[in-house]
């Protein structure tokens, strides 16, 4: 008896698998662009792996990080792969999600009943744009430290708060160690915990009401 | 099943397998060529198996005295013995311990169960099987060499 028998005689996986994946039908006429919601899991998917493999190396210290970062580039076998799959595959997920939300909104896919599902999508578009902009910081570079204290600088002119969560953010009055700690905890595991809760239940709300019908029908 | 179908499913079932079973090469190949760079990126690094090369100031060790330092990336102990200067690995051969030079006793002394060796690697007394190994050194102008 192979293993898959010895679970599903216990759990009744096949069943499972063949409700919801291998006989699990969708409308015929699905497009292309029904694809880029699955495409934008998939690059979080490579980012959380890529994304462990970093921690190995990257030291989170501002005397140690554009280092540690040049020693993974140089040094450590494939480091150039993992670092630059992480890197690009950041920019490929702001896209693939952006055109995500581009092509639910211009198939109107978000009706009634779907509208907890842009709800959730447009949470999970906002964390994957925090969760780049905190990644950018961890290289302690030039281009990292002055790109934060320019996005740093936006939050400062949201009216009333935002001296106040510009400091927050920052953790002092300008970017330094303290900025570079908190924007590390929020990379690799306040955003990517939230998200991955978020995308549960987005995959969660989809399967409920299945998938929506393109236009025209 | 079986009687009732006609050849076109039977086709049609044969060809989904042999898909499938394509399919499962192309995936264990791509997954085998993503894992090769992962495997090879977590293996320790070579650089860090560091020198096998080592050299010391003789003047941070002064007479009768041993430094622990790392040599082909193991604990090494040097030491300015009055029968001149000696490098011992400091790997007790029981079970791996860091053995410490004892000045006074003029023997190295494992901590853990007590085993003794003496300047030369000898076994003098305790559970160690073997005696630890000593690596010739060169001396010259207050340095000491090791693994020229
Ligand atoms: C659990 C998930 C993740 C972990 C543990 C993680 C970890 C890291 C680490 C250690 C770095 C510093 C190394 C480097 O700069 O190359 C980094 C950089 C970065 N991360 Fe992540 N990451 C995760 C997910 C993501 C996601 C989902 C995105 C984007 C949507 C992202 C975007 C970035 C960016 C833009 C950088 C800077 C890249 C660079 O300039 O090298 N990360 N991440
Ligand atoms: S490990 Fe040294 S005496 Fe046991």
């Amino acid at each position: 008896m192979s293993l898959m028998d010895w679970i599903d005689e216990r759990i009744h996986l096949k069943e499972l698998i063949k409700g919801q994946l291998t006989e699990y039908y969708v409308p015929e006429e699905i497009n292309l662009w029904y694809s880029l919601g699955g495409l934008a899991l998939f690059i979080f998917i490579v980012q959380v792996l890529t994304g462990i493999l970093l921690l190995v190396y990257y030291i989170p210290h501002t005397d140690f990080a554009y280092d540690s970062i040049q020693r993974i580039m140089t040094q450590v076998p494939y480091g150039w792969l993992i670092r630059l799959v992480h890197a690009v595959g950041a920019t490929m997920m702001i896209a693939a999600v952006t055109l995500h939300m581009v092509s639910v909104l211009f198939m109107g896919s978000y009706k009634k009943p779907r509208e907890l599902h842009w709800m959730s999508g447009f949470l999970l578009m906002l964390l994957t744009l925090g969760i780049a902009l905190s990644g950018y910081l961890l290289p302690w570079s030039q281009l990292s430290y002055w790109g934060t204290t320019v996005a740093t600088n936006a939050a400062g002119t949201v009216p009333w708060i935002g001296p106040e969560l510009n400091r927050f953010l920052r953790g002092q009055e300008i970017v330094g160690g303290p900025t570079l700690s908190r924007f590390y905890a929020m990379h690799v595991a306040l955003i990517p915990a939230t998200m991955v809760l978020l995308v549960a239940l987005h995959l969660f709300l989809i399967r409920r009401t299945g998938i929506s019908d393109p236009p025209g029908r | 099943m079986g009687e009732g179908r006609s050849e076109q499913e039977i086709l049609l079932e044969s060809r989904r397998k042999f898909l499938g079973q394509c399919l499962a090469v192309l995936g264990a190949t791509a997954l085998g060529g993503a894992l090769y760079p992962v495997v090879q990126y977590l293996r320790p690094l070579e650089a860090d198996k560091a020198a096998r090369k080592v050299e010391v100031d003789l003047g941070e060790i002064p007479m009768g005295t041993a430094k622990t330092i790392l040599y082909r990336g193991l604990p090494t102990l040097v030491i300015n013995a009055t029968e001149g200067v000696v490098a011992i690995s400091a790997v007790c051969t029981h079970l791996g311990c860091i053995v410490k030079w004892q000045e006074e006793r003029k023997m190295l002394f494992c901590p853990c169960h007590a085993a003794r060796f003496a300047l030369d690697g000898r076994v003098l007394g305790g559970p160690a099987p073997a005696p630890l190994e000593v690596h010739p050194v060169t001396v010259a102008g207050g340095k000491v060499m090791l693994g020229a």
